[in-house]
């Protein structure tokens, strides 16, 4: 029993500790098909997924809409990614500080979560929103890609930037609404 | 001469084949329902015709026609009254498996997804609890003179792995949905596994053992068929855990060494200590799914599939040199309660 407690308990333990974590490089590709519209009329926003890194166990892609009250005006036109899309609205409790949920915040406005369970390497997915301002103006929307577990800075995209509701980089992208 | 030949059946033996086809029809059940949950960790995208529902359907219907036959052969032995306390089990058993269903279904039009703790779970994995321990009985009875070793092992095995169900239920935090939040308080589940796990196996393995009359090798062929059927349900689908297989077979050692004690002397002190080796190794038995119990009292990290060997090697510091003394204890004790219910 000796030989097998020193097994368990200590060259086991020790020889699992030498391997290596495998960290995940989500990136992001976000594309308007405008930069200016008219008050009334749409335009789309493509996102293209992928993981630069080593398997993920879960990649999300965050799409944020700061200055919409709800969802109304959004419609996904195409979507790949593994799981159904969540939508979160205004005041929803969600996590923060890429914990993963462990670290929880209140949404500060609407956002759509795409996700994939696992991700593996190389592998693209893709989204196309339809977006219809209800405003004139500058129309902003933030976009960022989370992978877990976030091991490292590389486990997130973008690197820096803006900090969102959840205390997380964004990328941030404007369309200019005229009358 | 001409002789006359008149086909006879022996309603025995088809009793003792339908009985080991109903304990197969739950190691199936439960080997399916073991890769399930590792799916649901993993979140692949379940349907219903998943290949580990597959698995546990066919088990159902295995069940099911070892348990028809099994009640045809009774009846055509004139309901033998040896076999009645093991019948009446297993009918109770199939009767709660076949009702999981329809449960199940009315569960899930009402409130969507379930976890791994709920009313129709609660139904399926009692089902499997008690069609096997019914099936182990028939054994049992069927065996007072000259055990058969593989019926012993067949029998063994689901009785195992449907308690460990059931075990499960009140330890892993996997029952939270949006309608119902069934997880265990994580103290609650941490000291009910501390007990439970121990308890079970010591109980399993001894018993084995006193089954077949102390012939050394059932209680390790019970035990190596449960890491096998571990391995390939719960540690080769999660491809990080790949590497821990080694670890995780290393558990046969104290398997081995109790059966061996058990198999040179019958008396109780010898068994209270094979009960106590079994026992004492429980935590690693119960790798990897062990490792969402105490991380919820311990290091409380967020639990991802990639990170489970991690986490659970981290803990074993802390908490593995309490468990193997608390198991120990556990373990020599349920030696009592195997030998009562198989002396």
């Amino acid at each position: 029993m000796t030989a097998y407690f020193a097994l368990v308990m200590v060259v086991f333990p020790d020889t699992y500790q030498d391997i290596q974590i495998g960290v995940p490089k989500p990136s992001l590709d976000a594309t308007l098909s405008a930069s200016q519209i008219t008050l009334g009329e749409s335009f789309e926003l493509s996102l293209v997924a992928t993981n630069l890194g080593e398997e993920a166990d879960m990649q999300t892609v965050t799409i944020e809409f700061p200055q919409n009250k709800n969802l109304d005006n959004i419609k996904i036109t195409s979507y790949d990614f593994l799981q159904s899309p969540r939508l979160y609205l205004k005041d929803t409790e969600i996590g923060s500080t890429y914990s993963g949920g462990v670290t929880i915040t209140q949404s500060q406005y609407p956002f759509i979560e795409a996700y994939n369970r696992p991700t593996k390497p190389g592998q693209i997915y893709t989204m196309t929103l339809q977006i219809t301002p209800t405003e004139t103006g500058p129309y902003t929307i933030y976009t960022k890609t989370v992978a877990m577990p976030h091991i490292s800075e590389i486990s997130h995209y973008p690197t820096q930037g803006i900090l969102d509701h959840q205390n997380e980089f964004v990328k941030e992208h404007v369309v200019h609404v005229i009358p | 001469m001409k002789r006359e030949i008149t086909p006879t059946l022996d309603h025995t033996q088809l009793f003792k084949l339908a009985n080991l086809v109903i304990s197969f029809g739950i190691i199936l059940v439960t080997s399916g329902g073991s890769w399930d949950i590792t799916n649901h960790i993993l979140n692949k995208p379940e349907t219903f015709f998943a290949p580990p529902h597959l698995m546990l359907y066919s088990g159902v219907g295995l069940a099911l026609i070892g348990f028809v036959a099994l009640h045809l052969s009774w009846k055509k032995s004139g309901k033998d009254h040896r076999f009645g306390r093991g019948v009446k089990i297993t009918t109770m058993g199939i009767a709660a498996l076949l009702s999981a269903g329809p449960i199940d279904f009315a569960w899930h039009s009402a409130f969507g997804l379930d976890g791994l703790l709920s009313p129709p779970h609660l139904v399926l994995i009692v089902g499997m609890s008690l069609t096997s321990i019914g099936a182990l009985v028939n054994t049992k009875s069927l065996q007072k003179s000259k055990p058969s070793h593989l019926g012993i092992i067949i029998s063994f095995i689901p009785v195992w792995f449907s308690i460990t169900g059931l075990f499960y239920s009140f330890s892993l935090p996997f029952s939270k949905t949006d309608y119902f939040d069934f997880n265990p308080n994580p103290l609650f589940a941490a000291g009910f596994a501390s007990i439970a796990y121990p308890f079970l196996i010591s109980t399993i393995l001894v018993s084995s053992t006193i089954f077949a009359k102390n012939k050394f090798g059932i209680a390790s062929l019970v035990g190596a068929s449960y890491l096998g059927i571990m391995t390939l349900s719960a540690i080769i689908p999660n491809h990080t855990l790949i590497p821990t297989i080694p670890f995780y077979l290393s558990n046969i050692i104290p398997i081995v060494l109790g059966d061996y004690i058990l198999s040179r002397s019958k008396n109780s002190k010898s068994m209270m200590i094979s009960g106590a080796i079994f026992g004492s190794a429980f935590y690693f038995i119960y790798y990897p799914l062990i490792t969402y119990t105490y991380n919820e009292i311990t290091l409380d990290k967020l639990m991802w599939p990639s990170l489970t060997s991690t986490i659970y090697f981290e803990m074993v510091p802390i908490v593995a040199p309490f468990l193997i003394v608390s198991g120990a204890l556990v373990g020599a004790i349920s030696v009592k309660f195997a030998q009562k219910i198989f002396s």
